[in-house]
């Protein structure tokens, strides 16, 4: 445990000045905001665009357009960027032979590979609930609407994120670099895409997570409908996690 | 006109901030550093002003090399 | 303090080790020596669990030492022929990780580091990243003396540095002499007969060659050069030289002469004359 504690301060004071996590958070911040000025501007952007003697009516922008934009851009350019800023996490230490020294102080395998984690998933955790909050702010200053399912909603997108950690981590301790962790989360995301052309499927896939809220926020699905994605996505975080200290226990540095 | 922006101020004046705080990092951090992992300090320091917030997230992620270990 | 016994490693088809076995006694500074590619580092980092065996075992102070566990690391330091660290810490910050990772008291940590630094000369507050090779070997040295391991071991710690530096790590060894069992590879042998008594040879995957190094020594009269000098007085004058008769095997032939074990008399007369 204290291991665990020692390596997960390196790791965030890594990110802190190699400014990681301030960009992430900036990122964040900025989608909390763009997001519901997105929602209320497109209308009037439309309505710019003049189309002549048609009258098109627009509807007045909702909360629910908000959010929308929300997911829509967090799920996008916020997960992208949050991978391109993490799949370093374990390729970089394993390509500079940065780690080496520390684990001939003794420092566990398994240590590193749960304190890379935990690091990650905690940034991660605290730029989205930024997002989330700096977007809820602005939701309910311009209008007042309450959400079907509450803040259960969002927990789907969260844990798609970790799923995505769990496999940068999993990724860079296969292939020790950069472009493998990277690929091996698109890889995934290809492979998740093209199951949910399977409708069967739709309940379990880990994509569902990201890709149901539009259903969840409208109440046209019930969350109960998506929970068997919910359990396989945990159980795949764990199982890359575990795979990882597998992994890297069998290693040879 | 003006009625328009007073409408938007709330959006404006924190993404205004936000792009200049990644701005100001941006720069100061570009000007301590001696080797980027591509490009140079002309060149990022120009995107980092002209480019609106892409800018600087853009020289952090891909400028930046993290193991030349300057600032 | 150091057992190895018929250890064996293959990478594919390539034999790097055939059954070696060495022992490193307590107290000694023991060369291992074997030309680049011998298989040096492999054996180092056997010893540290960072590889895995094939056959064979490998005890550290009574201890087998187990591939992928770091239980046995806490008797070792490890210094690795190019360390690598994180540019982003400055000296004591990464002197500060090393100690909390193997559980020292954070009095002793900031003693320890500030004396270390002081042993290696680093007493800059720079980040890590600005660090010439030199002043990274000196860090090293210091990372791995830390929490006073009963081993300390060093791959190639002199081969990447100028004569200077070279001259800066030995010496530093040569302080720690009797504190600690040094195991150091080389392939330079100058640096073996200027710090160890204790020499092992790698050579094809075999030890040849393993034992105390004065006895090699005497066994190998090859390895004496006769010095004839112009007067007495200039003989007098060399052997007052701080490093020489430290170092070095010295037998008085004649009032001008002297025998000197030495295998590479050149950088001995090089360093001699600086």
């Amino acid at each position: 445990m204290k291991q665990f504690n020692v390596f997960l301060h390196k790791e965030i004071t890594e990110n802190l000045r190699t400014y990681k996590s301030q960009i992430l958070i900036a990122v964040f911040l900025l989608l909390g905001i763009i997001s519901p000025l997105l929602a209320k501007l497109l209308p009037e952007i439309i309505g710019s665009i003049g189309l002549d003697g048609l009258a098109i009516a627009l509807p007045e922008p909702t909360a629910l357009d908000a959010w929308t934009q929300f997911f829509h851009n967090v799920s996008q350019m916020g997960l992208l960027c949050m991978v391109i800023l993490f799949s370093g996490l374990m390729a970089n230490e394993l390509a500079h032979g940065t780690l080496i020294n520390l684990l001939a102080k003794g420092l566990s395998r398994t240590t590193v590979i749960l304190a890379k984690f935990a690091s990650a998933s905690l940034q991660w955790t605290l730029a989205y609930l930024l997002c989330l909050g700096t977007c809820a702010l602005y939701t309910a200053f311009y209008w007042s609407a309450s959400l079907h399912h509450g803040w259960l909603v969002f927990g789907g997108l969260w844990l798609f994120g970790e799923l995505l950690i769990a496999l940068m981590i999993f990724g860079g301790t296969l292939s020790s670099s950069f472009y493998g962790s990277l690929s091996l989360c698109a890889g995934a995301i290809i492979l998740f895409t093209l199951l949910s052309l399977f409708p069967d499927a739709v309940s379990l896939n880990p994509l569902s997570l990201t890709s149901s809220t539009q259903a969840l926020l409208t109440n046209s699905q019930s969350i109960t409908y998506y929970l068997p994605a919910y359990g396989i996505t945990a159980v795949l975080i764990a199982s890359f996690l575990l795979g990882s200290i597998w992994l890297f226990k069998k290693k040879p540095l | 006109m003006f009625e328009t922006l007073k409408t938007y101020l709330p959006f404006i004046i924190p993404l205004l901030l936000i792009q200049l705080a990644l701005m100001g990092a941006a720069i100061y951090s570009i000007l301590h550093q001696r080797h980027f992992r591509t490009g140079n300090k002309a060149l990022w320091i120009a995107v980092s002003i002209l480019v609106n917030i892409i800018g600087p997230v853009l020289y952090f992620t891909l400028g930046r090399d993290d193991h030349a270990g300057d600032y | 303090m150091l057992e190895i016994t018929n250890l064996t490693k293959r990478f594919k088809d390539h034999l790097v080790l055939d059954h070696i076995s060495l022992n490193v006694p307590d107290g000694s500074i023991f060369g291992f020596i074997g030309s680049n590619g011998a298989g040096k580092t492999t054996t180092m980092k056997l010893i540290l669990g960072l590889l895995k065996a094939d056959e064979g075992e490998i005890k550290v102070n009574g201890e087998p030492v187990e591939f992928g566990q770091s239980k046995t690391n806490r008797n070792i330091g490890y210094l690795a022929d190019v360390p690598q660290f994180y540019n982003y810490l400055n000296a004591k910050d990464y002197l500060s990780l090393c100690g909390r990772i193997s559980d020292m008291p954070a009095k002793t940590i900031a003693a320890r580091s500030d004396d270390l630094l002081n042993l290696v000369g680093l007493s800059t507050k720079k980040r890590i990243g600005s660090f010439s090779r030199g002043m990274k070997q000196r860090l090293g040295v210091a990372s791995a003396l830390l929490n006073r391991p009963k081993l300390l071991i060093c791959d190639e710690p002199t081969s990447a540095l100028d004569p200077v530096g070279r001259k800066e790590i030995l010496d530093i060894l040569n302080q720690i002499k009797g504190e600690t069992t040094i195991l150091f590879s080389t392939h330079i042998l100058s640096d073996v007969e200027r710090i160890c008594d204790h020499v092992a040879l790698l050579n094809h995957a075999h030890i040849v060659l393993d034992g105390e190094l004065r006895e090699l020594m005497e066994k190998h009269p090859l390895h004496s050069k006769t010095l004839h000098f112009s007067s007495p007085a200039d003989k007098t004058s060399f052997l007052s030289l701080p490093d020489i008769t430290m170092h070095y095997r010295i037998t008085d032939e004649s009032d001008t002469s002297i025998t000197i074990s030495t295998m590479n008399l050149e950088s001995l007369l090089m360093e001699a004359f600086q």
